[in-house]
């Protein structure tokens, strides 16, 4: 009997192509996108899997700063080693500093130089508690004395190829030279703690001084039991008190565990990069869950339409004794070999997919994951739900034929039936303008936002990277490079827009606790014309920086305000200039200039307050305005003069324009990523429209057949059985109109400036969609108008 | 074995009522092969629908071997209909999807028969309708009259004490329909009960009484 079943299942599939492909094709689609999620998702939940991972916590500060607050990963120096020290509870402790505080770090390795950006310095007890795998060096003693690093295997093969090494030296920032101590199994890319080199703590010149007060420490420990995760926090306000005082702390304390570290740390400021987002991957799963219901419905949308065809074979069977039993089984083995062979082929299409994926959506997906047991185990699961939802309905109704009405070919005609597949039409052809619909918006915004004047002009400007260069070095760079022919101006500065100012808060007198955050960037130039800058009143600040002669040792300072900052004081630009405002920047910090707004920051945000200083910051960025010509030919000069001055230090360097696309990157992939979604939809819509058509043009086969002998023409019939699906676009418009309005609103909100939602955008996609629906129904449509009406009425 | 009083039966659309059939009754003996004629339109088909157990109806009796089956459930007529009646399609009715040896195969199947005894049985009533050259072909494969030959053989296969035959040679040459009518014959003579309808007086011919109905009832009744 089974046997009987599968071989009528294959003989069907092959026996109506187009269907069975469109069917098939359409299901593995779906699948295909869900088993990409899927893996995504799989993946996600794979994180942190170290051997101690119960044990393991990191200290989070609860920061309140200028009545805002806000999470820290990064806490005090002092707090490691004094909880350790206080509560035996606590087994392993290690505090960690990204190098320079996310800065590159350049390494030198005999004649080779590299820029690196995840050097971290960190205690001993980091082997341990990460459970390093040291395939060279001893894990007790790797990281105890200054002046040593761990390499990361890839990263000693990069640096030493295939020799060992250990206890050979590479030289830091061109000042520290440290020794190789050990090599680790690179950690995963499922690893929150993603260090490609680890160097001892004590190296750092932040462990000299233990502090209280500067939070940069992401600290990590392992307790004894997980269970003591209590005591140790009860501990924690005690300590704080203790030795800061219940006075002038900003922050309280509290333990994060590991298991919650990768989903639950979007609110939190951290030095890894590699975070999740617990809701995020909740609308991944329904998003998933609702692209394999998508596909399901799909199946059951075009295997109903057939049923018409199948009717004979049911009245058959059921004359000749089949029970209804019998019958749901035979459709739903049918249903099985479809989407087993849909299985594989999405199977398929989602490995190929994997590159697709992390293109477009700026993730990570390994390889790795599709080892995964749980994505074994659930793909026969998979594979059953599929078949039981999919076959349901076709077998339901096909099965509920009585014998008479199955051999009755065209007798049967169920309004609810038909009500159902016109629904499901509707539902998918919603969803499709819904994104389309956020397609066209989240496009326009994108467009709006890389032409919006900024108030600065971030093309053709370069920013290369001081990192280790001496004063002297520095000026005779800017010398070689200001004298190249590309240039136009120079300047050397602390930060370019939205990348390393210092931020400060600006009060209106002391009266004003409240105050307002500004963000402060030393610079030592014409920063004005390299920035392209509108200069409001006044001049900006002066390259050196005068004595003060009212004091002994003191100096004097200066600073520029933008716009922004002038409001707030309640000043007009003329007035505030020689004025000395509440900015926490040094007593002896004069106004000398003000600028027109600018937008240094992403558009998300609205414009704050700005400073250019010149009080003593490092200076971190040589800034170059250079001439539009051959991008190679300046960069080759710029990289010459580079070496010509530091021959031993890497050429690091950033566009500005790269640095602010960099910023809309999170954007940019989720519009692309509704882009695919869109197309997809869009897709397997029309494959439920194509058919329902089929479904409709075999119904009306007879009516068509009388109509022409009536003497219709074949335009004014393709035009009645296209107009019937058109209606259903139109309600699917309607339906999707609100829907699409009030979803785009809310995710424009995230801009400090968007663009108006506008009614063309609504009419494009419903234009687009009556287009794609009149195109997919048409061939049908045509199909049933020119076909010879004697045939027609002959089927009778 | 036939034994059906006063039956009525009618259909319905939102706005006019049709009797199909009024106040029939009727009597088929076992063994019997009855012709059942009239013009189109006048309840043949809905009667061999009735007997067959595919259609109920509304008012009045049916015996089927002195058991009342008009209040039967679909899964008790099933049963019965699968042990006890085989059918013979003016259109074949053949599964497309199916070879000659699996249509055939089918009622088989829904009675349980084990694998061997089915390929026994099928094997056996092919030869006897001469098709068994054909058994891996498919029903499209094939001429009419082969066609009918194989319904005729899934019909008898499982061994059926009655077989309703709803005009069986109307697809068919002269050639074509004589075998079938042959075959038909042959099956009466070895005891099978066969109610078959047609229009054609031809065929009628083969069998022992002829029941001409009007109107959805019965006019009159020859012995052939």
């Amino acid at each position: 009997m089974i046997r009987n079943h599968f071989k009528t299942a294959w003989r069907n599939l092959l026996k109506n192509k187009l269907f069975s492909l469109l069917n098939i094709f359409g299901l593995a689609l779906g699948l295909a996108a869900a088993l990409l999620l899927s893996l995504f998702i799989i993946q996600e939940h794979s994180f942190d899997r170290f051997t101690n991972r119960e044990k393991i916590f990191r200290y989070i500060a609860h920061i309140t700063y200028n009545g805002t607050n806000m999470l820290w990963a990064g806490v005090p120096n002092a707090i490691g080693p004094t909880v350790k020290e206080n509560m035996p509870e606590v087994q392993r402790s290690a505090r960690t500093l990204l190098n320079g505080f996310g800065d590159n770090a350049s390494i030198r390795v005999g004649e080779d130089a590299f820029i690196e950006s995840r050097l971290y310095w960190a205690d001993p007890d980091i082997v341990e508690i990460f459970d390093l795998n040291l395939l060279h060096g001893n894990r007790k003693t790797a990281l105890t004395e200054p002046n040593t690093i761990l390499l990361s295997e890839s990263k000693a093969k990069q640096y030493f190829g295939n020799e060992n090494p250990l206890n050979k030296t590479v030289e830091l920032d061109r000042n520290t030279t440290l020794k190789v101590t050990g090599v680790y199994a690179d950690l995963p890319m499922t690893s929150t703690f993603d260090a490609e080199l680890i160097g001892s703590f004590s190296t750092s010149g932040y462990s000299k001084n233990i502090t209280w007060d500067n939070a940069s420490f992401e600290t990590w420990i392992m307790l004894r039991d997980p269970d003591d995760r209590k005591k140790v926090e009860s501990y924690l306000p005690k300590m704080i008190e203790d030795h800061v005082g219940s006075e002038g702390t900003y922050y309280t304390l509290s333990l994060q565990p590991l298991a919650d570290v990768h989903q639950y740390s979007t609110e939190i400021n951290t030095y890894s990069n590699r975070k999740g987002d617990a809701s995020q991957l909740l609308q991944l799963t329904y998003l998933a869950i609702a692209l394999l219901l998508m596909a399901a419905i799909n199946y059951m949308n075009l295997a109903t339409a057939r049923a018409q065809q199948r009717s004979k074979e049911v009245g058959v069977s059921k004359t000749l004794g089949a029970r209804r039993k019998g019958l749901l089984s035979k459709f739903y083995a049918e249903t099985a070999v479809l989407t087993f062979i849909a299985i594989g082929i999405g199977l398929a299409l989602a490995v190929m997919g994997i590159p697709i994926f992390n293109a477009l959506s700026g993730k990570t997906l390994t390889y790795d994951t599709l080892s995964h047991p749980i994505f074994w185990v659930g793909l026969p699961l998979l594979w059953l739900s599929l078949t039981l939802i999919s076959g349901l309905y076709p077998a339901l109704v096909l099965s509920s034929y009585t014998p008479l009405e199955a051999l009755q070919k065209g007798k049967v005609t169920r309004a609810g039936s038909i009500l159902f597949r016109r629904a499901l039409v509707v539902l998918q052809f919603s969803a499709s303008i819904v994104l389309i619909v956020g397609v066209v918006i989240m496009h326009r915004q994108m467009d709006f936002m890389s032409h919006r004047k900024l108030g600065y002009n971030p093309e053709n400007v370069l920013a290369i990277n001081l990192g280790s260069l001496n004063e002297q070095e520095r000026d005779a760079l800017r010398n070689r490079i200001g004298a190249l022919a590309p240039t136009r101006s120079t300047v050397v500065s602390q930060a370019f827009p939205g990348k390393g100012e210092s931020s400060h808060t600006l009060r209106k007198d002391d009266s004003d606790k409240q105050g307002a955050m500004f963000y402060a960037n030393r610079v030592d130039g014409d920063i004005e014309e390299v920035l392209e800058l509108k200069l409001l009143a006044g001049r900006m600040v002066k390259e050196r920086v005068d004595s003060d002669t009212t004091q002994e040792g003191g100096w004097i300072f200066e600073m520029v305000l933008n716009k922004h900052a002038v409001d707030y004081l309640g000043l007009i630009p003329e007035e505030v200039i020689g004025k000395k405002p509440l900015a926490g920047i040094g007593d002896n910090t004069y106004v000398v200039g003000v600028v027109d707004n600018f937008n240094y920051a992403s558009l998300h945000n609205p414009m704050g307050a700005y400073a250019f200083t010149n009080t003593p910051q490092r200076l971190r960025y040589l800034l170059v305005r250079f001439a539009t010509g051959d991008l190679r030919t300046t960069l080759r000069q710029y990289e010459q003069a580079f070496k010509q001055v530091v021959p031993d230090a890497p050429f690091d360097y950033t566009f500005l324009d790269s640095h602010l696309e960099s910023l809309y990157l999170a954007d940019r992939q989720t519009a692309s990523v509704l882009l695919a979604f869109s197309i997809l939809a869009v897709f397997v819509g029309c494959l439920g429209l194509f058919g329902l058509a089929a479904f409709t043009a075999e119904k009306r086969t007879k009516e068509i057949g009388v109509r022409k002998v009536l003497g219709a023409t074949v335009t004014s019939l393709v035009r009645l059985i296209s107009l019937d699906f058109v209606k259903l676009v139109v309600v699917a418009f309607v339906i999707a109109c609100p829907l699409s309005y009030w979803g785009f609103s809310r995710w424009l909100d995230n801009f400090a400036y968007r663009i108006d939602i506008q009614w063309w955008m609504f009419a494009a996609a419903g234009l687009a969609a009556v287009v794609i629906a009149l195109l997919t129904v048409s061939f049908q449509a045509i199909k049933a108008a020119v076909a010879n009406p004697v045939e027609s009425l002959r089927d009778e | 074995m036939i034994k059906i009083t006063e039956l009525q039966k009618f259909y319905r659309t939102e706005e006019v009522e049709t009797v199909a059939l009024n106040n029939l009754s009727i009597h088929v003996k076992g063994g019997e092969f009855v012709a059942v004629m009239g013009p189109s339109g006048c309840g043949k088909s809905t009667l061999l629908n009735i007997v067959g157990l595919l259609d109920d109806l509304d008012n009045g009796s049916y015996l089927f071997n002195g058991i009342e089956v008009a209040k039967f459930n679909e899964r008790k007529r099933s049963d019965l209909r699968k042990h006890n009646i085989g059918f013979v399609f003016q259109s074949f009715n053949l599964i497309d999807e199916l070879t000659v040896f699996e249509n055939v195969e089918l009622p088989l199947i829904y009675t349980k028969v084990p694998a061997a005894e089915r390929k026994k049985r099928v094997e056996e009533v092919l030869e006897k309708v001469q098709i068994m050259h054909r058994r891996n072909h498919f029903p499209q494969q094939l001429s009419g009259g082969q066609q009918q030959r194989v319904a005729v053989a899934r019909a008898v296969v499982n061994k059926p004490k009655l077989i309703l035959a709803d005009e069986p040679t109307g697809n068919l040459d002269s050639n074509n329909g004589n075998e079938v009518m042959q075959l038909l014959t042959e099956l009466n003579e070895a005891g099978t009960t066969i109610v078959m309808v047609t229009h054609s007086e031809h065929d009628a011919r083969y069998a022992d009484r002829i029941i001409r109905m009007l109107d959805g009832q019965v006019l009159m009744e020859t012995v052939g």
